[in-house]
């Protein structure tokens, strides 16, 4: 009995090992003075002064944050009464878009980014200066991911709710908002995470859309790392360990409370 | 007693055209409990929608007080509904799903929190303030659901099927509460189902339905011991059915035999006599107006349901003791309890089954329904096919019409002559035809594709 149990535990250190050993080498890295991953150095907490002292740094971080919640607000806002407006149509409508949702989910993002660029700044000449091709592109990519979470939720609803609220003496915006949204409102809320999560992730789509003038934390990595300036690369690692770290503070945050919810 | 609602020749029909309510009129009385009882597809639902302001009439006006309010928004009407699997918000607790619509008007705060707490004592939930609805069981969110209607003092509370997801017993219960609600609150119920027996136990008038169109509306003993209609009798409750004919006065002849009636059907009529199982008779055999042999007795409880064959006939009779199968008994029909209906000729009703080819088998003939009707149709699934009367012809070409027959009764009304045409199974099919034909001819009847109108039963 006892042998079976070995087996798969030994597995899964190992998988939990490819996925956990490079992010604890840099995290482990960036609190020391090395300006190399292997070399020797101290404990020092220089890289998270740099990261926070540099202004080039702080704006790019900034900007990475105001441009996810931006996409973030207006991809939820689309999504999800396109997921509604769809769920209400006609049968061969709905999976019409339903198909029409999957393509850009299944693409790659390049295309999707390049295909972006092509249309709105060729085609349509807006300037990238504006943000709107930025934006709208990183939007092409959230939008599917939130209409994906909000679509199961409103097919497990009770439709009757709605009428519920009219009959109560909602009007039927008041429907639509007071109750219909709020009862979507943990799927309307994860799928705003997902397209936050989407939108600093993204590289493709930001490289091609982006002003000259503007980087993400995505975009500026891959440059910087290229480049020789080794304080800021160094700086870099530091700042790969503080998303990590807060990655991992909101899954657990998000388990603990799930658990909550449960077990009240 | 004042009338509350009066409904006048409303119609409703959806966008495929099919008309789910015809010119239907009714009047509901301040303070009554009257229900709606129909099979599925009747549009009793329908009809409650409208009430309601969830669907809106083609045609027709729904009076409340006298005043039109049949295209106002659900909103603006002082009507309440208690849907069915309740409808509750789960992500409000039980206090805020109650005082929902008194919110929604801007009550003062503290007369909210009264008229909740009286709400809940009326359903029976006090001290269930705090709850989740997904903590209560089935029967107390349909509590729940009552005292969120309730608690806005609606002059009409509709109730759309609100026992259907319970089980049997608790189904019991919840009826005698509901009544019991009703008569403390005084306010006016209109209530949904299909459950003949719960409209039975509940209501002080019952409205029957089918197809759209009221058949009958009455006190439960009322709709019970004398329905219009065949369709009406055979709905509510167990019952023996005979088509026969008026042969006398007061007589008439079904079942193979002419027994005394109290009816005043003019002689000659097409009736159909029904009796119910326990009004039927049971003699010692040879002492009876008939003979029958049984063919089944199920012990009930409270009394044994007996089966028993004569000639072509069967009837069902609840016995007091057991009777062996195999026995021959005597029956008789007491006259006070034979309730005599006037045959309705305009229509022709057939249940069928879809078969392999995709097309519809009628038991005595075969149709094929439209591609449109058919899209989604799985063999074996069960369909019903109507025509009316003034739609079928006659005709001597046996290959000209869809079943053949002989003329069994000629009838002449006004300005057409009505048909009664045997089939070679001894069923019955009505056809108006312009034209005079013998008694016994040889016709096929012709109805023309677009007048069969198809219905899938459930």
């Amino acid at each position: 009995m006892k042998k079976k149990r070995v087996l798969p535990v030994v597995w899964l250190i190992i998988v939990y090992t490819f996925l956990y050993l490079p992010i604890a080498v840099l995290a482990f890295y960036s609190f020391t003075d090395a300006s190399m991953i292997g070399q020797a150095g101290h404990f020092s907490v220089k890289n998270f002064r740099t990261l926070f002292t540099t202004p080039e740094l702080l704006n790019m971080i900034f900007g990475t944050i105001v441009l996810a919640l931006v996409v973030g607000v207006l991809s939820t806002v689309l999504g999800t009464f396109g997921a509604i407006g769809a769920f209400y149509s006609k049968k061969r409508n709905r999976n019409l878009i339903e198909a029409m949702n999957q393509v850009p989910v299944v693409n790659a993002d390049v295309v999707t980014g390049f295909s972006v660029c092509i249309l709105l700044v060729v085609v349509l000449g807006i300037n990238k200066d504006t943000y709107i091709p930025l934006v709208a592109g990183q939007m092409a990519l959230c939008t599917p991911f939130v209409y994906l979470q909000v679509m199961p939720a409103l097919s497990q609803m009770d439709h009757r709710i709605y009428e519920a609220a009219l009959d109560l003496y909602c009007t039927p915006g008041q429907a639509v908002f007071k109750v219909v949204l709020r009862q979507l409102a943990p799927a309307i809320g994860s799928g705003f995470f997902t397209a936050v999560t989407l939108s600093m992730d993204d590289y493709f789509v930001t490289t091609y859309t982006k002003p000259a003038v503007f980087d993400t934390i995505s975009t500026y990595t891959v440059n910087a790392t290229k480049g020789a300036q080794t304080e800021i690369k160094t700086a870099l690692w530091a700042l790969s360990a503080l998303i990590f770290f807060i990655a991992v503070a909101v899954v657990i945050a998000a388990n603990v409370r799930s658990r909550r919810v449960e077990n009240p | 007693m004042e009338n509350i609602l009066e409904l006048k020749h409303i119609t409703k029909s959806y966008e495929d055209g099919i008309n789910v309510i015809e010119d239907l009129n009714l009047t509901v009385k301040k303070g009554e409990l009257i229900t709606l009882l129909g099979p599925s597809g009747c549009g009793k639902t329908t009809l409650l929608r409208m009430i309601g302001g969830f669907d809106l009439p083609n045609s027709g006006e729904i009076l409340l007080h006298g005043e039109d309010i049949g295209q106002l928004p659900p909103e603006k009407r002082p009507i309440n509904t208690v849907f069915q699997k309740y409808a509750l918000f789960p992500f409000l607790n039980i206090y805020d799903n109650i005082a929902f619509g008194l919110k929604q008007r801007k009550v003062d705060k503290n007369l909210i929190r009264q008229k909740v707490k009286h709400a809940l004592s009326v359903v029976d939930l006090e001290g269930f303030e705090k709850r989740n609805v997904d903590s209560l069981s089935g029967g107390q969110q349909q509590r729940v659901a009552v005292a969120r209607a309730i608690v806005n003092e609606p002059e009409i509370l509709l109730l759309d099927e609100p026992l259907s997801a319970l089980d049997h017993k608790m189904r019991l219960e919840m009826q005698a509460e509901i009544r019991n609600m009703h008569d403390n609150l005084g306010m006016t119920f209109i209530y949904v189902t299909h459950d003949q027996e719960e409209a039975m136990n509940l209501s002080d008038r019952i409205v029957v339905m089918a197809n759209g169109v009221i058949q009958q509306e009455g006190a439960p003993e009322e709709i019970y011991d004398r329905p219009a209609n065949i369709f009406v009798a055979d709905f509510i409750g167990v019952s023996n059915i005979f088509t026969g004919d008026v042969t006398d006065k007061k007589r008439a002849r079904f079942a193979g035999k002419i027994f005394k009636t109290d009816s005043d059907l003019p002689v000659g009529t097409r009736i159909e006599a029904m009796i119910r199982p326990e009004n039927v008779e049971i003699t010692g055999a040879g002492e009876g107006a008939i003979d029958a042999v049984v063919t089944s007795d199920i012990y009930k409880g409270s009394h044994h349901e007996i089966t028993a064959e004569f000639g072509k006939y069967e009837v069902t009779v609840y016995g007091k003791s057991r009777v062996e199968t195999g026995s021959t008994i005597g029956i008789d029909f007491p006259r006070e309890y034979i309730h005599l209906m006037r045959h309705d000729m305009d229509m022709n009703v057939f249940d069928g089954v879809i078969n392999q080819d995709g097309s519809a088998d009628f038991t005595y003939f075969t149709l094929a329904p439209d591609a449109e009707f058919m899209r989604d149709k799985a063999p074996g699934s069960k369909v019903q096919v109507v025509f009316e009367s003034k739609d079928a012809d006659l005709s001597d070409d046996p290959e000209a019409g869809f079943v053949t027959g002989n003329i069994d009764a000629i009838m002449y009304i006004g300005d057409h002559y009505t048909y009664i045409v045997r089939g070679d199974n001894d069923e019955d099919y009505y056809a108006d035809d312009d034209w005079l034909w013998n008694m016994g001819d040889r016709v096929s009847i012709v109805v023309p594709q677009d007048k069969f109108r198809y219905r899938e039963l459930i």
